[in-house]
């Protein structure tokens, strides 16, 4: 794995100019979000679906903006992974060596998680000197890490079952489009799930974006502990619980299907 | 079944399934039309054994290597190296057989060739010191050692396909196999790769060697023996003087095919 990291950390920082971007569209996206709340300062106040999360909307975007980044990546990182090696070239090279599929597919993907949780650790630390009368809840971190862990989790079990669909159909994941759509419009990235009626409300919560949502806010814009948002933690651990063991079944028979069709490394 | 082999296929069977086309969608329940890519091949290598595998476009040279290498599945048949069935257990395969890749494509470009190596020797289980002295092995073994802090995209042509042996080389495998792997070198570097793949890979180190190609004059100047795969199936073996007159007559009797067909397509031009 560590070999992967390597590759990855090299060719991106080979490419100066890209991973400056990235890194300075994180401050842009914070400091366009701090505007905004700027402009609904008169009336946040008013707004009761914030209540919940400290009243604020800057704190509550800004766990929102740096969670569904990390949201898109885990969904798209292992399909990406495969798609972007099969373009390439080098997967077929990848795959004659002992390495098993699974484990250049986890491999190629790991720089991308690696990556998108520095991102999302850099825009809680530069979003929260941006908030004001409100504060980052940092020493509720062992609760956040509970939850970005469950997280990771579960988001890995649609980003490996998007992944088998790659690697046999090449294109065409039903997957990521339908789920990241979702979580924009319903799980409460930008805006309160509350503000949707209770139907909504409650296919919002069959959605693992939700419940990260929720949690995190909960633990570091009002410090509360792990009991506050148990609720939300075994939903994500079910979620994974029985979403990882599928989403690894589905993307081995896709693999021994493609093996058969001698298509594994084209697209 | 003898171990004293390298490789040895036996009755090797591989079928594809052929996407449905227009009315088949009609009829979903009707079977799938396949092509046969290999209908019962058999098959063996000495180690220290080079075997040129012969055949025209689509006479199931690629399956067979890849089948070889672990990439593809088996539908029949035996594909024994050193005694082990690689067709059962592919991990096998990819553990004792080096599938050369020599398309510069399947490298890191942006990567410098001591990093590239090093990546790939990560995948055949090789880490640390011991990576770091096998890449340093195999860079001097091709002439490479100069070239290791250059990035891959900054090589020559014949440079990067002797980092493409070397990645063949890093796992010490005692069967190397080579997919056309001068299609698309001008006459000097293939003769270098050829030279680099008799001397060095099969007379210095022993390795047997299986060596698809379409191009005669290259079977015949680096095969101990060859094998010509036609439809499928063995057409004929033997060193190339021997069987020389029936190479010749599948392939022109492949590129007659080929004519007509192409005569259709210009008359129909016209």
């Amino acid at each position: 794995m560590y070999e992967f990291l390597r590759r990855d950390a090299k060719v991106a920082v080979s490419y100066r100019l890209q991973f400056f971007f990235q890194i300075a569209s994180v401050l842009s996206v914070s400091i366009t979000f701090f505007f905004l709340s700027f402009m609904l300062r008169q009336v946040e106040g008013g707004i009761r679906s914030l209540e919940g999360y400290g009243g604020r909307y800057f704190g509550f975007v800004l766990i929102g903006i740096a969670f569904s980044s990390y949201l898109d990546a885990a969904l798209r990182m292992f399909a990406q992974a495969v798609r972007q090696a099969q373009m390439t070239g080098t997967l077929e090279a990848m795959l004659a060596t002992r390495t098993p599929v699974g484990a250049v597919v986890a491999g190629s993907a790991l720089y991308t998680l690696a990556f998108t949780t520095a991102r999302a650790a850099l825009f809680l630390g530069f979003g929260s000197l941006l908030l004001e009368h409100q504060r980052l809840h940092w020493e509720a971190w062992p609760g956040a890490a509970l939850v970005l862990g469950l997280t990771v989790a579960a988001t890995l079990a649609l980003g490996v079952f998007s992944a088998g669909f790659i690697v046999w159909f090449k294109q065409g994941d039903p997957v990521t489009g339908a789920i990241a759509g979702l979580s924009w419009l319903l799980s409460g990235i930008l805006y309160p799930k509350e503000i949707f009626p209770a139907g909504v409300q409650r296919l919002a919560d069959l959605l693992p974006m939700t419940h990260t949502l929720k949690a995190m806010r909960l633990a570091l814009l009002t410090g509360a502990d792990v009991s506050a948002f148990s609720g939300s933690l075994v939903f994500l651990a079910a979620f994974a619980g029985v979403g990882i063991p599928l989403s690894l079944a589905w993307f081995r028979f896709a693999v021994g299907r493609a093996r058969r069709a001698g298509s594994l490394a084209s697209y | 079944m003898s171990a004293a082999w390298a490789v040895e296929l036996r009755g090797l069977g591989k079928r594809y399934r052929l996407p449905r086309r227009g009315r088949e969608w009609l009829k979903p329940w009707r079977p799938r039309r396949h092509q046969e890519a290999l209908a019962g091949v058999d098959l063996a290598v000495a180690p220290g054994e080079l075997v040129a595998l012969l055949g025209p476009n689509g006479a199931g040279k690629t399956t067979l290597l890849k089948i070889l290498a672990g990439l593809v599945s088996a539908d029949a048949g035996e594909a024994r190296v050193h005694g082990a069935d690689v067709a059962r257990d592919p991990e096998l395969g990819r553990a004792r057989v080096g599938y050369v890749l020599t398309d510069e494509r399947s490298f890191f470009w942006r990567l410098t060739v001591r990093d590239n190596l090093r990546f790939f020797a990560g995948l055949e289980g090789l880490f640390g010191a011991e990576a770091a002295a096998r890449v340093e092995y195999t860079a001097r073994l091709l002439g490479l050692g100069e070239l290791l802090d250059r990035r891959f995209n900054a090589l020559s042509a014949g440079q990067k396909q002797r980092v493409a042996l070397a990645r063949g080389l890093l796992a010490d495998p005692p069967v190397l196999v080579f997919d056309e792997v001068t299609r698309a070198l001008d006459p000097g570097r293939a003769e270098q790769v050829r030279r680099l793949v008799r001397e060095l890979i099969v007379e210095r180190q022993g390795r047997a060697v299986l060596f698809a190609t379409h191009d005669l004059a290259e079977a015949r100047a680096i095969a101990d023996r060859v094998v010509l795969l036609s439809g499928g199936k063995v057409a004929c073996e033997g060193p190339f003087d021997a069987v020389e007159a029936e190479v010749r007559a599948v392939f022109r009797a492949e590129a007659e095919a080929e004519e007509g067909a192409l005569s259709a397509i210009l008359q129909e031009a016209r």
